[in-house]
Formats: structure tokens, C-alpha cells, sequence
């Protein structure tokens, strides 16, 4: 008896979303006549990293950490990706580092990742190559502008004052890639 | 066609009124037989005749990939409709479409929806009684005092050669969907789908 009654009860809860559509089958000539068609768009899981500009950290003037603030967007339509920033000067202990034209010296940096624009929200320390899966980043809400048209997310650079300590006088650079990458 | 029966019906009485008594001896002898043909148009017969709309198929999209040029997703599928003592240029198909869409719509608007799991994108549908889509177009629009059924009507006449033929076998209209760029860019990954019937009526 009780499997009768959660029977009506699953029917009575579901009826109003199984249509009579076709009563009659469908391609039959008659008084009127019906006919059904599935419509079906595949959305893939995508992600999109834009608007990052160049950090230009000006000349050290040996009392302040050289530091620079970037914000840029980050898209995606799924909970399920991940980010990594990669430096192309990065060493075996996964540091940023910057490189002057004797490429045997190199200055290590910070990157601290922020959830909103303007060094705003969370932040995260990140190391080079290091994997921070969606839940890390912890975006306050899911991005819905593909087209990235307003930034949401920052990157802060610092050189801390002490790994700047006897570098000699040269100009120092890195490239830092940023991946987002659906999993 | 049943015009050009009747048509034919009255010449031969016509022709045949001159001479004298049916089947009767004489230097011309003739007589009469009734031919009878009934047009069934199908179980159930409509009053101004019946009616038939086939061949629609299922509506692929495809997949949402460009996420950056702004293009709304477009797809058509051409069917047919057929009525009885009706079709071609001469003798046009007034019909009403009506579109229903098996989700609930609850408060999208004009929008149908496709549905993946728990998450919706609405999509827009509209029909063309013609099969290049080059004339004028009817929108289905959601009517709001029906809580639970997408439900729309539209008018469309057909004059096209197929209409004029007995039956569906080939094309004479088309149905247009259209998801918008933006509505698929704020939708969550997932493959959606959604059933929508097309019921006919002659007018």
C-alpha cells in the first residue's frame, strides 16, 4: 500500500511536467495535426584568462619594495578548473624570479593572488607552477561576461627589500604566463 | 480538385440531356452510372478540412565553442504542412502553429527553455512559411496565462508548390531557434536539451 501511494505521489508531483504533447502520435492527417522536434545545444566547459596587462615596476629607489598591481578577468562556466601562473625564469624551488642580462643573477619576487579587482577580497600567495584548483581562488560569484569586458580578479607583485640586497645595477624581467585549463 | 470533379460532372450532364430516354432501343441507345469518390482526410476530419504537418526532425545547435564573438546560436529545421482541397499559389493554406515546450516556463517570457539537469537557457522560437526563411516570420510568444505550457500560436499561409502536391513529400516551411550569445555565455557547462511540439490547425 505505501508503494501505491508514493507511486501517486511521485506521478502527482512529476504530472505537471509531462505534457500530453502528440495525443495522437505524431505526423497524422486529421482535424489537426502534431509533430515533436529535441532541440539540444552542447555548452563544452570553457575558461578565459584576458585583460592582463604588463607589470612595470619603475626604478628601485632603495628604500621602498619595487611593487605592482594588476587586474584582469578570469571566465569559465564550470566549477571544475584550475589555475597556473608560470615564470619563464622559474628555478627548481617553483620562485618567481627576475633576470638581468647576466642571467646568473636573479632576483626572487612575490605574487600574491587576489579574488576581485583592485587588490581587493581574498588573497592567496601563489608559487610558480603550483595547480590552485577553482575552490582555492574562491571567486565570489561565477563570472558571466565571456567577453571579460570588466576585470575581476588582481595579481600583486613584490620584490621583497632584502632580495634586492647587492644586486648589481642592470634591468631585470621575467614573462609570467597565466593558464586557466577545464578539467 | 474536387472543383474540377464537379466541373466535369455538370459537362457531362450537360452533354447528355439532349438525347431523349435512358436506355432506351433507339438509333443512339445511352445510360447513366454515379461515380462516387470521398477524400478522407484521415480518423478525424476537420471541418474545414484536414490537416497535416510532417518531417520535422530534431533540432541539433551544436556546441557553444566561441565564447568571444558575440554571435547568437541560430538553427532551423524545415517540415511540412498539407491540408485537403487546399495548397499552391492559387488556393493558400491558412493554418495556426501552436508551439509548446514540455518545461516549465515559469516567468521567461517570451523565452522557451532547454533544460540540463536543475539549469535552464531559454532559447527563442519562430516559424517562416517558406523554406528559405526569406519572408516574413512569425514569433512564438509566450503566453503568460499559462503557468505551466509554453503555448503560442501563430498564422501562416502557405503558397508553395508542395503545398499544392498530395501529402509531405518535401518542405513548405521552416522553424527558427535561437539562443542568444549572452544567455550562453552566462549558462553553466552541460548539454541542454528540450522537446518542442508544433500542433497544426487549419483556419
Amino acid at each position: 500500500m505505501i508503494y501505491r501511494y508514493l507511486l501517486l505521489t511521485v506521478m502527482t508531483f512529476f504530472a505537471p511536467f509531462a505534457l500530453a504533447v502528440c495525443p495522437d502520435g505524431e505526423n497524422r492527417l486529421g482535424a489537426e495535426s502534431c509533430v515533436e522536434s529535441d532541440v539540444t545545444l552542447s555548452i563544452p566547459a570553457l575558461a578565459r584568462v584576458n585583460q592582463l596587462q604588463e607589470f612595470t615596476l619603475g626604478e628601485f629607489d632603495y628604500e621602498t619594495a619595487p611593487q605592482a598591481i594588476n587586474d584582469f578577468c578570469i571566465w569559465y562556466n564550470t566549477e571544475q578548473f584550475a589555475m597556473t601562473i608560470n615564470s619563464a625564469n622559474r628555478t627548481g624551488d617553483n620562485t618567481f624570479g627576475l633576470v638581468g642580462s647576466d642571467t646568473a643573477e636573479r632576483i626572487p619576487y612575490e605574487v600574491v593572488w587576489y579574488d576581485q579587482a583592485g587588490s581587493a577580497g581574498n588573497e592567496l600567495i601563489l608559487t610558480s607552477l603550483e595547480d590552485i584548483p577553482q575552490q582555492q581562488l574562491s571567486l565570489p560569484q561565477r563570472p558571466t561576461d565571456s567577453n571579460c569586458s570588466t576585470n575581476n580578479v588582481s595579481l600583486n607583485i613584490t620584490v621583497p627589500l632584502q632580495n634586492l640586497e647587492d644586486k648589481p645595477e642592470d634591468s631585470y624581467s621575467d614573462t609570467l604566463t597565466v593558464t586557466v585549463s577545464v578539467q | 480538385m474536387l472543383k474540377r470533379i464537379a466541373i466535369a460532372i455538370g459537362i457531362m450532364s450537360i452533354s447528355t440531356a439532349v438525347f431523349s430516354t435512358e436506355s432506351q432501343f433507339d438509333s443512339t441507345s445511352y445510360d447513366k452510372t454515379k461515380i462516387d469518390l470521398t477524400i478522407n482526410g484521415g480518423n478525424t476530419p476537420g471541418a474545414g478540412g484536414s490537416i497535416l504537418i510532417a518531417n520535422l526532425t530534431d533540432l541539433p545547435l551544436g556546441a557553444f565553442t566561441d565564447i568571444a564573438d558575440g554571435t547568437d546560436i541560430v538553427g532551423f529545421m524545415d517540415f511540412c504542412v498539407y491540408r485537403t482541397g487546399g495548397g499552391g499559389s492559387e488556393d493558400a493554406i491558412n493554418y495556426k502553429l501552436k508551439a509548446e515546450n514540455e518545461h516549465n516556463a515559469n516567468t521567461a517570457g517570451d523565452a522557451f527553455l532547454l533544460k540540463s539537469g536543475n539549469e535552464s537557457l531559454e532559447y527563442t522560437a519562430k516559424h517562416f512559411s517558406d523554406i528559405t526563411r526569406g519572408g516574413s516570420s512569425t514569433n512564438f510568444v509566450y503566453d503568460e496565462t499559462t503557468l505551466m505550457d509554453v503555448t503560442s500560436e501563430g498564422n501562416g499561409t502557405l503558397t508553395g508548390s508542395e503545398a499544392s502536391g498530395y501529402g509531405c513529400t518535401g518542405d513548405n516551411a521552416s522553424l527558427e531557434v535561437t539562443v542568444k550569445f549572452a544567455d550562453a555565455a552566462e549558462a553553466v557547462a552541460g548539454t541542454y536539451s528540450s522537446t518542442l511540439t508544433l500542433t497544426v490547425e487549419p483556419m
